[in-house]
C-alpha cells in the first residue's frame, strides 16, 4: 500500500479524500478479476497523487496508457462533468473519477471527450478546475468507477494494484456476486468468504495476488 | 414497392380495400412517406380519433432487399396525444414482409361503421378484411397465441392492444419479431388509438412465395452493402458495445453526468443506479442463460444485435430485453431498482399496447401525486394492469403524463406537446432540450440524433473546436435525422455513420444501387428538410405556434443536483431551430 498521511483509522468517511491508516487487508487469487465488473461499475477507491492531471494518474500511477486510453477511454468524468482534455484535468483528494468506452445515441455521442455535440452538453462540462491541494504531491483518495468494457478490461489491472472499498459495500457484493476467490487471507488469516462476521472497520484494502502469502503492508 | 393499400374503414356495405399504384408518392419510404400523406391527405384540424385522420403504415425505401438493418417500419397520422404530425416507428418482421410484397404504404381511412373489430389479411395474392369479433380486448401477447394456429408463426402481425381498442392517449401498436412475439412497438404518441378508432385490430402481413427485393445496380448495391456491414461491424458502439450491453448502457453514463432523472425529474442522479445498469442487466441475462439471452436482434438482417431476452429466474421467457428508456421509466424514475420487476412492467406494456416512455413517466407523476409512494413496484404493475383493463383510475393512467398531471392538480408535468420527455434531462444536457422542445413530434429523443452532421456538411461543417449554437446543432440533428427515418435503417447505424466517412458512404452507395440513383449527402440533406417542412407545415396548420417550442417552465426555474443547473436556452434561440 503507498505511504499515507495521518488519519485515524475508520475516519475515511470524515474527511473524503485521506486514505485510512492500516485498514483490515483482504488477499485472494482468481484467475476471473472480471468478476469485479459490477463493483467496479458502482465504486471503488484508489490512491492517487493530490493534483496529478488524469493522463499522468490513468498513465503514470494505475499504468493505463498510449493507445489504450485513446482508443478504448472514450468518455471521461470528473466529479460528473464531462472532461474534454485529459492533460489538463486535475484530481484532487476525494474527487470521483469515471471512465467509459464509446456509447450509443445522441448522448452516448455528446458525452464523449471533445466530441463535435459537446456544446449540447457545455452546462455540465468539466471547466479549469482551481486546485488548492494542501499538499501537492501527498497520496490521496479518489472515487473511481468503471463502466461497461472498462470494467472488464481493466479489473485485473485494478485488483492487481489494489483497491479500498466500504466494507458494508463489499459485503454486499460478495452476497450478491458470490465471486470465486482463492487462497482469502484476511489480515494474513486465512478465511472463507463471505464471511460470517466482517471486519469492524469501515473500510478495507482489497488486492490480487500470485500466491496466497500475504505481500509486505 | 410500387403499390398502396387503401383501407375505406367507412365504405357503404363494410370497409373496402384500394390496390392502387404508388402514383405521386414515388421514391418515398419510412417516415418521409407517412408525413407526405399525412400532410396532403389529413386535414391539420382535424380530431385524431375521427374520421378525418388517416393512419398511414410504411416500410423503408430499403426494407424488403438484403441492406443489413433496414426493417424499419413507419406508422403516422395526427397524433391523439400530442395533437400535431406523429411517426412512430418499430423494427420486427413486417417492414421487410410488406416491402418483399411489393407495398409501399397501407392508408387506414374513413370512419367506422360499427362496434365490429376487422382482421386484415395480406398475401401474394389478395388483400381481405374481415370482422373477427372475437379478437376484442385480447392483449397483443394472447393475440398472437390465438393467430398462431390459423396462420403460423412465419408471418408478421401488425396490431393493437386493449389500449388501443379503448382509444388510450397512450397506447402503441405492435409489431412481432423474428420469434412472432409482439415486442416491438411504434409506441409515442398513441398511434394504437388511431388503429383502433378505425376498428382494425390486427394486420397480418404474410410474406409467402416472395423473395428479397432487387437492386437496380446488383453489383454497386451488393458492394456498398458489404461495406457498410464491415463499417458497423469495425466500430466500437455498434460492433461491440450495443451487441454487448444494448440501450442499457447508458444508465451508468447519464446517472455519472447527473443528467438521469430520478424521482419524477427531481434530481439527475438515482442512487440505484447500478442495480439496474446495461452492466447489470448483461449479466444477469447470461447467467441466467436461454436462446438470445443477452444479444439479440430485433428483425432479421440486423446486424447490430442491440437486443436480447430476459428470462425469469426460473428460465422462463419474461419480456425482450427492455431498452434503457424503458429501463429509465420504470427504473430510476420511479425509484424502482429492481430489473425483474421492470421486464414484468415492459411485458405488461407491451401486452396491453402501451409506450414504456409514456408510462413511466405517467407512474412517475403518479407517485409524486401521492397516489402511490415511489419505489412501491407492486403499486406500479397494478397500475399498468388497471390502464389495460381499462379501469376509471387506469383510464387516467392510459391518458398519459400530461392528463395524470392535470388530474392530479401537479405542474411537474414533463411534457413537451403533450408527449413526455425521455430519458435524459434537458437541464444537464441542454442541447437535446433544445430538441425536445421544438421536434414537430413532441419530445421524442430521437428525433435529433447523432447522425453524421459532420459529414453531411448540413448547415455548414463542424468544427469541433469552434463553438456552434444550440439551435444550429438541433437543426442538423433533426434535418439528418428525418433522412435516415425515411430510409428503413435503424437510427443506430448513426453512431458508425457519425464517425466513419467511409460507412456513411456505403450506406449512401447502397441506396443508389438499390435504386439506381446518384445521390449525394445533399440530397440527402433536401429529404430531410422537406421532411421536416411537411410536419412542420401541419402543425401550424394545426394551431401550433412558436410559443408551443417550449419546454415546461419548471425546468428553467428548479435547479437539478447535483449539478444546479437549470435549462437556459434563450426563446430566440429555440425560435431559430426550424429556420432553414
Amino acid at each position: 500500500m503507498p505511504t499515507v498521511h495521518n488519519v485515524p483509522d475508520g475516519a475515511a468517511d470524515m474527511l473524503p479524500g485521506a486514505i485510512p491508516i492500516n485498514p483490515p487487508a483482504l488477499f485472494f487469487r482468481t484467475s476471473q478479476p472480471e468478476q469485479f465488473q459490477q463493483l467496479f461499475q458502482d465504486h471503488f477507491y484508489v490512491a492517487c497523487e493530490d493534483g496529478c492531471t488524469i493522463r499522468e494518474f490513468l498513465c503514470e500511477q494505475m499504468h493505463v496508457c498510449g493507445d489504450y486510453t485513446q482508443r478504448r477511454i472514450q468518455t471521461v468524468f470528473l466529479n460528473g462533468h464531462p472532461v474534454d482534455d485529459i492533460d489538463t484535468a486535475q484530481i484532487t483528494a476525494g474527487d470521483t473519477v469515471a471512465l467509459s468506452s464509446a456509447m450509443p445515441g445522441l448522448m452516448g455521442a455528446m458525452m464523449r471527450s471533445n466530441s463535435p455535440f459537446k456544446q449540447m452538453r457545455d452546462t455540465i462540462t468539466l471547466q479549469q478546475k482551481a486546485t488548492q491541494q494542501d499538499s501537492p504531491g501527498r497520496q490521496c483518495l479518489v472515487r473511481m468507477r468503471l463502466f461497461n468494457f472498462l470494467a472488464k478490461e481493466l479489473a485485473g489491472l485494478f485488483t492487481d494494484n489494489g483497491f479500498y472499498i466500504e466494507t458494508d459495500v463489499f459485503q454486499h457484493f460478495l452476497t450478491r456476486q458470490e465471486p470465486v476467490l482463492e487462497g482469502v487471507l484476511l489480515d494474513g488469516a486465512p478465511m472463507a468468504l463471505p464471511w460470517a462476521t466482517p471486519p469492524k472497520a469501515p473500510m478495507i484494502f482489497v488486492k490480487r495476488t500470485e500466491t496466497p502469502v500475504a505481500p509486505e503492508r | 414497392m410500387d403499390k398502396i393499400i387503401r383501407i375505406d374503414v367507412g365504405a357503404e356495405g363494410g370497409p373496402k380495400i384500394t390496390t392502387t399504384p404508388v402514383g405521386e408518392y414515388a421514391g418515398l419510404g419510412g417516415r418521409a412517406m407517412t408525413s407526405c400523406v399525412v400532410s396532403k391527405e389529413v386535414p391539420a384540424d382535424c380530431h385524431p380519433l375521427g374520421p378525418e385522420n388517416k393512419l398511414v403504415i410504411a416500410p423503408g425505401l430499403m426494407s424488403g432487399s438484403a441492406a443489413v438493418i433496414s426493417g424499419r417500419l413507419s406508422i403516422g397520422c395526427k397524433s391523439p396525444l400530442t395533437g400535431t404530425i406523429k411517426e412512430a416507428n418499430a423494427g420486427g418482421q413486417a417492414a421487410q414482409y410488406l416491402a418483399r410484397l411489393g407495398y409501399a404504404a397501407i392508408i387506414i381511412e374513413g370512419q367506422r361503421k360499427s362496434d365490429d373489430l376487422y382482421k386484415v389479411v395480406i398475401t401474394k395474392d389478395a388483400v381481405t378484411i374481415e370482422a373477427d369479433n372475437s379478437l376484442k380486448m385480447l392483449p397483443n401477447y394472447d393475440l398472437c397465441d390465438k393467430l398462431k394456429p390459423v396462420y403460423g408463426d412465419k408471418v408478421a402481425i401488425i396490431s393493437i392492444g386493449t389500449a388501443g381498442e379503448m382509444l388510450m392517449s397512450n397506447s402503441s401498436i405492435a409489431v412481432t419479431d423474428p420469434e412472432f412475439r409482439p415486442t416491438r412497438h411504434a409506441g409515442r404518441g398513441g398511434v394504437g388509438a388511431v388503429m383502433g378508432s378505425k376498428g382494425i385490430k390486427c394486420i397480418v402481413v404474410n410474406p409467402e412465395g416472395t423473395s428479397l427485393r432487387k437492386p437496380v445496380n446488383e453489383e454497386q448495391f451488393k458492394a456498398a452493402n458489404k461495406a457498410f456491414l464491415e463499417g458497423l461491424k469495425r466500430h466500437a458502439v455498434t460492433g461491440q458495445g450495443l451487441p454487448a450491453y444494448g440501450t442499457n448502457v447508458l444508465t451508468n453514463i447519464l446517472n455519472e453526468a447527473g443528467g438521469y432523472p430520478t424521482y419524477n425529474f427531481r434530481e439527475g442522479r438515482y442512487k440505484h443506479h447500478a442495480d439496474i445498469s446495461g452492466e447489470a442487466q448483461a449479466q444477469l441475462e447470461e447467467k441466467r442463460g436461454g436462446a438470445g439471452a443477452a444479444t439479440h436482434g430485433c428483425h432479421r438482417g440486423c446486424c447490430i444485435q442491440c437486443s436480447g431476452t430476459y428470462y425469469d429466474k426460473d428460465g422462463n421467457y419474461l419480456t425482450k430485453q427492455p431498452e434503457y428508456e424503458t429501463v429509465w421509466a420504470h427504473g430510476g424514475n420511479c425509484g424502482i431498482n429492481d430489473l425483474d420487476v421492470i421486464a414484468k412492467l415492459d411485458y405488461l406494456d407491451d401486452n396491453y399496447g402501451f409506450d414504456t416512455i409514456e408510462m413511466g413517466t405517467t407512474i412517475g407523476v403518479l407517485m409524486e401525486a401521492g397516489v402511490i409512494p415511489f419505489g412501491d413496484a407492486e403499486g406500479a404493475i397494478k397500475l399498468v394492469e388497471e390502464a389495460g383493463k381499462g379501469t376509471p383510475l387506469g383510464r387516467i393512467v392510459g391518458a398519459g403524463t400530461a392528463t395524470a398531471a392535470r388530474c392530479y392538480g401537479l405542474e411537474h408535468a414533463p411534457v413537451v406537446k403533450g408527449q413526455s420527455i425521455p430519458a435524459y434531462d434537458p437541464r444537464a444536457v441542454k442541447g437535446v432540450g433544445v430538441t425536445y422542445a421544438t421536434t414537430t413530434q413532441g419530445a421524442d429523443h430521437t428525433a435529433g440524433y447523432a447522425v453524421a452532421t459532420n459529414i453531411l456538411g448540413v448547415g455548414g461543417k463542424l468544427d469541433p473546436l469552434t463553438p456552434v449554437g444550440q439551435a444550429e446543432l438541433s437543426r442538423n440533428l433533426q434535418i439528418a435525422t428525418a433522412a435516415l427515418d425515411a430510409t428503413g435503417f435503424c437510427l443506430f447505424v448513426a453512431f458508425a455513420i457519425l464517425d466513419q466517412g467511409d460507412t456513411f458512404n456505403a450506406m449512401v452507395d447502397t441506396i443508389n444501387g438499390m435504386y439506381g440513383l446518384s445521390m449525394d449527402g445533399n440530397d440527402v440533406v433536401e429529404l430531410g428538410k422537406k421532411i421536416l417542412t411537411w410536419e412542420r407545415d401541419f402543425n401550424i396548420a394545426a394551431g401550433f405556434t412558436k410559443a408551443h417550442d417550449r419546454l415546461p417552465k419548471y425546468f428553467s426555474r428548479e435547479p437539478l443536483a447535483p449539478h444546479g443547473v437549470v435549462f437556459d436556452v434563450p426563446a430566440e434561440e429555440l425560435d431559430k431551430v426550424m429556420e432553414f
